[in-house]
């Protein structure tokens, strides 16, 4: 009785009837960071192998597989044996975001310049030619830079996950702590194009993200704006020979024939690349606003939109006809799940679909593709079909290399994993 | 004691009035207080000086400056069900709707009603009670948007029972009710920028309940 009286007692005079919330929050910020252009300039080197941390795009030359780790370097892989490839070394590269290679130079850009790298030695790779600001702004991943000329520094932002807890009013009158919707861009792989179109000889073969193709003696660099035509008749001096404006939201490009195939968030134009050292513009297929990477063979473009930061449109996979190239025109929409990268050899289809995985397409009835296979539990961005028997896949988890002779049974021939 | 309070607990689940009609069955005799309530509390509204610089999206914690206090009241509404074990003491259980501005929650707890004082049987009596249990929220209708998940409760009360001639009796209690409450967002798979936030609630109210029991 008295204990009860003492506990009823100290309840009572230690209450406050003042609630007491606090909210967590776990956020991903991107954060700035500055570079000086002369510190960038200088950062180009050859290292040893290194692990894959953050794959980004893929390009392919002779045996040589080359992945990007994004802004930071290239990972050189050879690749003669695609049941083993060897790692050979990492080209560190400040800014780098797209390669693409001929005659044993590979191009690539290191936030402003353009640069040309001799590759004969893959263990130690040197520097041959630099096109300096060429490029001031760049989107990668969501995340954007930017290039100041007069203080001659470029900034950078990188993400951060935070954590923080601040009391709050226990929801009385709605929350708080305003939530965050994005700010800058975002969609992971930006751009996925390429896959084995056009090539001349002596050319690698571009994953499908790139931005950059080599048609001819001509290399074309996608910025988010422009199309930057180089001469690289010499390979080791590229120079820059025109630029184009496209509008703004440009993802990727494919070469085709002697077009150009341009996917913008908006739509997809068709270049006319006659002469390939100023492309006319033909014609401009549109959708609604979405990622979307594009392909073409046999007159036939296929188009993957999907969800995301670059628009709202439904998952679909369109197939467009570009016989006519000043009037293209739809064939038919195919659900997808959310496709990214794609690629098409010889009517094989395959397409990445995110974190659904891989599905392999018979694409030799426009109207009625059909589904061979479908590789679940499996992360697919990006996907490039070599030959008739060699498939490279790259998705978060690594780089995945399939035999594709039976498109009905890929078979897994090795794995590089990705360091988690 | 063990064995009374299994008793009392399994008792109160299984009975209901038609039951407790029937005094015989069980050895005690059942009690049933119903009461509406009011939950008096206050919440903080912080001042918070936010600053965003605009070329990132990074958001340092907001500088706290000052805060004002807002009243909140809320509706609660709970039945007491259980066995009057010894002369001035009631054992049992306690359920009933505790209507919070984030969810309605369904407070289960274990309940304990004890007459302190009293001048003689028929007057006027003294009552002290305490539950304590959990705080559900089955029954609380959801959103996709967050998530709500119950916690803890303790609800001491005192307060007067003023008996009627026919063996019910009037309450007026007057109590603290402290209950835990946690609401978690939920963001969609696209929301790349978003990976949690959970906010933890300590909701200390002052109650105060009028019923009937009988």
């Amino acid at each position: 009785m008295k204990k009860l009286l003492i506990i009823l007692f100290a309840a009572f005079t230690s209450w406050s009837c003042v609630d007491d919330c606090t909210q967590t929050r776990t956020y991903r910020a991107t954060v700035p960071f500055q570079v000086g252009i002369e510190q960038v300039r200088a950062g180009i080197s050859t290292e040893g192998p290194q692990d894959l941390v953050k794959p980004g795009k893929i390009y392919a030359y002779d045996n040589y597989l080359i992945i990007n780790e994004v802004k930071k370097g290239l990972h050189i892989i050879d690749n003669t044996n695609p049941s083993s490839p060897v790692k050979l070394s990492f080209l560190k590269i400040p800014g780098v975001i797209d390669m693409a290679v001929r005659n044993n130079i590979l191009y690539a850009d290191s936030y402003t310049d353009l640069v040309a790298l001799d590759i004969t030695n893959p263990k130690s790779i040197k520097e041959v030619g630099r096109v300096r600001n060429m490029f001031n702004y760049g989107l990668v991943d969501g995340i954007s830079w930017y290039y100041d000329p007069y203080s001659k520094i470029v900034t950078d932002y990188e993400f951060k996950t935070v954590t923080q807890t601040v009391s709050t009013n226990c929801g009385q009158n709605g929350t708080v702590w305003p939530v965050f919707r994005g700010g800058v861009a975002f969609d992971s792989f930006q751009g996925n194009t390429n896959s084995s179109g056009n090539t001349s000889g002596g050319t690698g073969t571009g994953g499908s993200m790139a931005r950059f193709t080599i048609h001819d003696d001509y290399l074309y660099a996608a910025t988010q704006s422009d199309l930057l035509v180089f001469s690289i008749k010499t390979g080791q001096k590229p120079d820059s020979v025109n630029k184009i404006n496209l509008g703004w939201g440009i993802e990727t490009i494919f070469p085709y024939k002697d077009k150009l195939f341009i996917g913008s968030n908006t739509g997809m134009y068709i270049y006319d690349n006659i002469n390939p050292a100023s492309p006319q513009r033909l014609s401009i297929f549109q959708h609604a606003r979405a990622c979307d990477p594009v392909v073409v063979e046999n007159d036939k473009a296929y188009v993957t939109l999907r969800q995301g930061w670059c628009g709202a449109a439904p998952n679909q996979l369109d197939v467009v006809d570009v016989r006519n190239l000043g009037s293209p025109f739809l064939i038919k929409s195919y659900q997808m799940e959310n496709p990214h990268g794609l690629s098409v050899l010889n009517s094989k289809l395959t397409v990445c679909e995110g974190k659904y995985g891989l599905k392999s397409y018979d694409a030799k009835e426009s109207t009625d593709l059909k589904l061979q296979q479908h590789i679940k539990n499996i992360h697919a961005f990006d996907v490039i079909q070599l030959n008739d028997k060699l498939l490279l896949m790259i998705g978060e988890d690594g780089l995945y290399q399939y035999d594709n002779s039976d498109p009905k049974n890929l078979k897994l021939l090795s794995k590089i994993e990705v360091k988690k | 004691m063990k064995k009374i309070f299994i008793l009392a607990i399994i008792g109160s689940l299984v009975l209901n009035i038609s039951f407790a009609q029937k005094e015989k069955l069980f050895k005690y005799p059942f009690v049933n207080q119903t009461e509406f309530g009011v939950l008096f509390g206050r919440v903080k509204n912080a001042n918070y000086s936010y600053y965003y610089p605009s070329y990132s999206s990074y958001w340092p914690n907001p500088t706290p400056n000052g805060y004002s206090l807002q009243n909140v009241a809320n509706l609660s509404i709970q039945t007491f069900n259980g066995f009057q074990v010894r002369k001035k003491t009631t054992v049992g259980l306690t359920t009933g709707f505790d209507m919070y501005s984030s969810s309605v929650l369904v407070p289960v707890a274990l309940g304990l009603r004890h007459v302190i004082y009293e001048k003689n049987e028929q007057g006027a009596k003294l009552q002290a009670g305490i539950d304590a249990g959990y705080g559900a929220t089955f029954g609380a209708s959801k959103n996709s948007y967050e998530d709500v998940t119950g916690g803890i409760l303790i609800n001491p009360t005192i307060g007067f029972k003023f008996p009627t001639r026919n063996g019910s009796a009037w309450l007026v209690n007057f109590g603290y009710k402290y209950q835990y409450m946690e609401v978690s967002q939920n963001f969609d798979e696209s929301d790349f920028y978003n990976i949690a936030s959970v906010e933890t609630k300590n909701l200390n109210r002052f109650q105060v309940r009028l019923g009937f029991q009988f």
